[in-house]
């Protein structure tokens, strides 16, 4: 167990760069090469998948970052976190769209009436995350695993049937955080829009918020040792309870930031983030489960695989939408069959 | 009104068992009181199923008739849910693709291959079989929440790649549109049998007795399974996982059958689906719609017990009815609310957090306990024990019987 709880230490990127170069550089270049001579020509067009890529996978790694939160605290997977996320979106949207702050308030090309409403969103979300552990999930035995997947399931089918009640299933258009949208710079041809480039600004610094978070606070230092041994962080006095409210309000929180990011491509509807939550368990998996940076890495290698693998051998329509399913699928199945812990996670040991 | 008398008769039998300290009948196991006993509550029991379409035709139609099959080929399916997650411990999400692929694999048979009903429901149990077993490879060697991972993602793919227009998938399942298959007819003498006529609606009757003809059979299989070796194996993986291993039990291969054949009784339903409906679509077979009822079901009868999924299995399809026509009964009451029709989903995932919080036994659970309060069997003490357990001085032989 020595080699546990990588992303406690601050050189993560100094212990796993191996690892990080050695699977991704080469399946870069295979992909590039394959796509340049093999099936299609062009820069330009790897660069716009590559693109492509990136942006997804940014937002499968917000929210894969959301079910890593709660599962090294609890070991548990948030079945409703996507549609945790789908109703912060909602009440985002009715703070930017129904009573119209998005209009009122603009700072220059800066839509700051949204940005209002995304973070109070953000902080509702946040309570109620906190609520659903204190109120639905502490009082269950968290190594029991069946009575929590069915509360989550519950607050799953509750959540999103009230946001097919209250703002019907038709798809909403819901407005970009990112200024001046359809603009795009241009790389070997290929456009990188400017809300592409925003998303990565927000994974970024979502990064930074979530490291200096956990690393320099207090709060931060009882989630680390709650997720490293929940017992013995009792006996030392930390709250446990608490931390773990504490965790599922900021994996709320950001499903909803989330959310927020993916809402303006794909519309606001109540099953908007169904599909996303698969790929995001794709990326969690990918990650090892229990390893922020590896949901981020995770998040994004499966936008990559998603985008380039789909892009490049996908011909026809439908069997572009089963590729890019089968996508999340064979990666859990690869990761479950060569390496169980993933690329970043905690080897399991079992102890009598 | 029915509902009404049920909840009425339920409540008197509850408040008189609960006011008896002794059970009504106290018996032993395998004496002839206990056998007679056991043939008049089956013989009850077989009289009551058999004349049940006939009652519901009577009451409400044959369209009612229809719903049961639908409750009957569930709860098989609840059934395969219950031998992973009841009775072996492990979390299973995504039934709704094995019952699809049965339901398919039947329509194809049947309709491309020429192959009658009853031959494609081994089909499609072997297929649906090594299917489950090929999912459940990989999943099963870890602990902990991956199979639940790798089968919700199955079940979120299984509708896409069922009307792939690739190597023929399309052609077989009917891809957006669905397919029709050949309707399940009754042979003239079944006709003559049951006093049933031609018309669609009479032989729904047939096709319950067909359904409930197998589906008494996989409650069999399972039973048998879960009371031999191979069951207590699964039931002591559920309940100590490192001490079963310690124990000489093979982890990988019980687990991997198990969900295997859990697939398999999945794949049974999905026939029976196709017999009952006449058509199969992939929009049928989806994830939240299809799979999270399986385990609203499972949850409702009561885990890791057998009578479970049949009772969950009813409550859901006929709360579900209720729930279609719930805006005529409110606009009854005077009260007029929009797509209230739309928070079905919402009253489920309520009944869901309810249960697991208040009642985690399931129904099951308060029959049972009913149950203990009218009739106490005293089991047989084992072969080889001191033999001192008569009727009636058995508490101080062995203890307390579970009931």
């Amino acid at each position: 167990m020595t080699t546990a709880q990588l992303d406690s230490r601050p050189n993560f990127l100094a212990d796993n760069w191996p690892k990080i170069l050695g699977f991704g550089l080469p399946l870069l270049l295979l992909i590039w090469y394959v796509g340049d001579n093999v099936i299609d020509g062009g820069p330009r067009l790897f660069f716009q998948r590559l693109f492509d890529g990136l942006d997804n996978g940014a937002v499968y790694a917000i929210v894969a970052v959301a079910l890593v939160l709660i599962f090294k605290a609890t070991t548990l997977i948030n079945f409703a976190q996507g549609e945790l996320a789908m109703f912060g979106t909602f009440l985002a949207y009715v703070g930017a769209v129904t009573l119209g702050l998005d209009e009122a308030i603009n700072l220059g090309p800066i839509p700051l009436g949204l940005i209002i409403s995304v973070l109070v969103a953000m902080a509702i979300s946040a309570v109620a995350g906190a609520t659903i552990e204190r109120v639905l999930i502490r009082p269950f035995d968290p190594s029991d695993h069946l009575p929590v997947v069915l509360i989550t399931l519950g607050l799953f089918l509750i959540l999103n049937s009230i946001a097919a009640f209250v703002w019907n299933v038709n798809p909403r258009p819901f407005p970009s955080l990112f200024p001046d949208r359809t603009n795009f710079v241009e790389v070997f041809g290929a456009r990188l829009f400017y809300d592409v480039i925003g998303t990565w600004a927000v994974l970024a610094v979502m990064g930074v918020v979530l490291y200096f978070v956990l690393q320099r606070t207090k709060i931060g230092l009882a989630f680390r040792a709650v997720s490293s041994n929940t017992e013995s962080s009792r006996l030392v006095g930390v709250r446990v309870g608490r931390v773990l409210m504490f965790g599922w309000a900021l994996a709320s929180a950001f499903g909803t930031l989330g959310g927020a990011m993916v809402a303006p491509k794909l519309f606001l509807k109540p099953d908007m983030m169904a599909l996303l939550l698969i790929f995001s368990f794709a990326a969690a998996t990918v990650g090892g489960l229990d390893s922020l940076q590896g949901a981020v890495i995770g998040g994004i290698s499966i936008g990559l695989i998603q985008s380039l693998l789909v892009g490049y051998l996908g011909d026809n329509n439908s069997a572009f939408i089963i590729l890019s399913l089968a996508v999340a699928f064979m990666v859990i199945l690869l990761v479950l069959w060569f390496k169980p812990a993933g690329l970043f996670g905690t080897e399991r040991v079992e102890r009598v | 009104m029915i509902a009404l008398i049920i909840v009425v008769v339920v409540g008197a039998i509850a408040a008189f068992a609960a006011t008896r300290k002794q059970p009504l009948l106290v018996m032993n196991q395998g004496s002839s009181q206990h056998r007679s006993y056991l043939i008049v509550t089956w013989g009850l029991f077989l009289l009551f199923a058999i004349a049940l379409p006939y009652i519901l035709t009577a009451i409400s139609g044959e369209f009612m008739v229809g719903r049961m099959n639908r409750a009957l080929y569930l709860s098989i399916a609840i059934l395969g849910v219950n031998l992973v997650v009841g009775y072996s411990g492990l979390i299973a999400l995504g039934h709704s693709a094995f019952v699809g692929l049965g339901a398919f694999t039947a329509a194809s048979l049947i309709m491309d291959h020429g192959f009658p009903y009853i031959a494609t429901i081994p089909a499609a149990m072997l297929f649906t079989f090594v299917v489950g077993v090929l999912l459940g490879i990989p999943a099963l060697r870890i602990r902990g929440l991956y199979l639940a991972l790798l089968t919700i993602a199955f079940a979120a793919m299984f509708p896409t790649l069922a009307k792939l227009d690739v190597a023929g998938i399309a052609d077989r399942t009917g891809g957006v549109n669905g397919r029709n298959v050949d309707s399940f007819d009754a042979p003239g003498w079944a006709q003559t049998l049951l006093r049933i006529d031609d018309t669609s609606d009479q032989q729904a009757i047939y096709r319950y007795f067909v359904i409930a003809f197998f589906t008494a059979i996989a409650f069999l299989i399972t039973r048998n399974l879960i009371k031999s070796r191979p069951g207590r194996a699964i039931i002591a993986i559920r309940d100590n996982e490192t001490g079963a291993a310690v124990s000489g039990i093979n982890l990988p291969l019980y687990k991997t059958v198990t969900f295997g054949v859990s697939a398999a009784l999945g794949g049974m339903a999905g026939v029976l689906w196709a017999m009952n409906s006449g058509f199969v679509a992939e929009q049928d077979f989806q994830f939240a719609p299809l799979a999270i009822p399986l385990l609203i079901g499972l949850v409702i009868g009561g885990v890791g017990t057998l009578q479970g999924g049949l009772v969950g299995a009813l409550v859901y399809v006929f709360v579900n009815e209720w729930t279609k026509s719930v805006d005529d009964t409110l606009a009854g009451w005077g009260v007029e609310i929009a797509n209230v029709e739309k928070l079905t989903p919402a009253v489920f995932g309520l009944i869901l957090i309810l249960v697991t919080f208040f009642a985690p036994g399931g129904i099951a659970g308060f029959g049972t306990l009913l149950k203990s309060k009218v009739v106490q069997i005293i089991p047989q003490p084992p072969v080889g024990a001191v033999k001192t357990a008569t009727a009636g001085g058995v508490e101080d032989a062995i203890p307390e019987p579970a009931v």
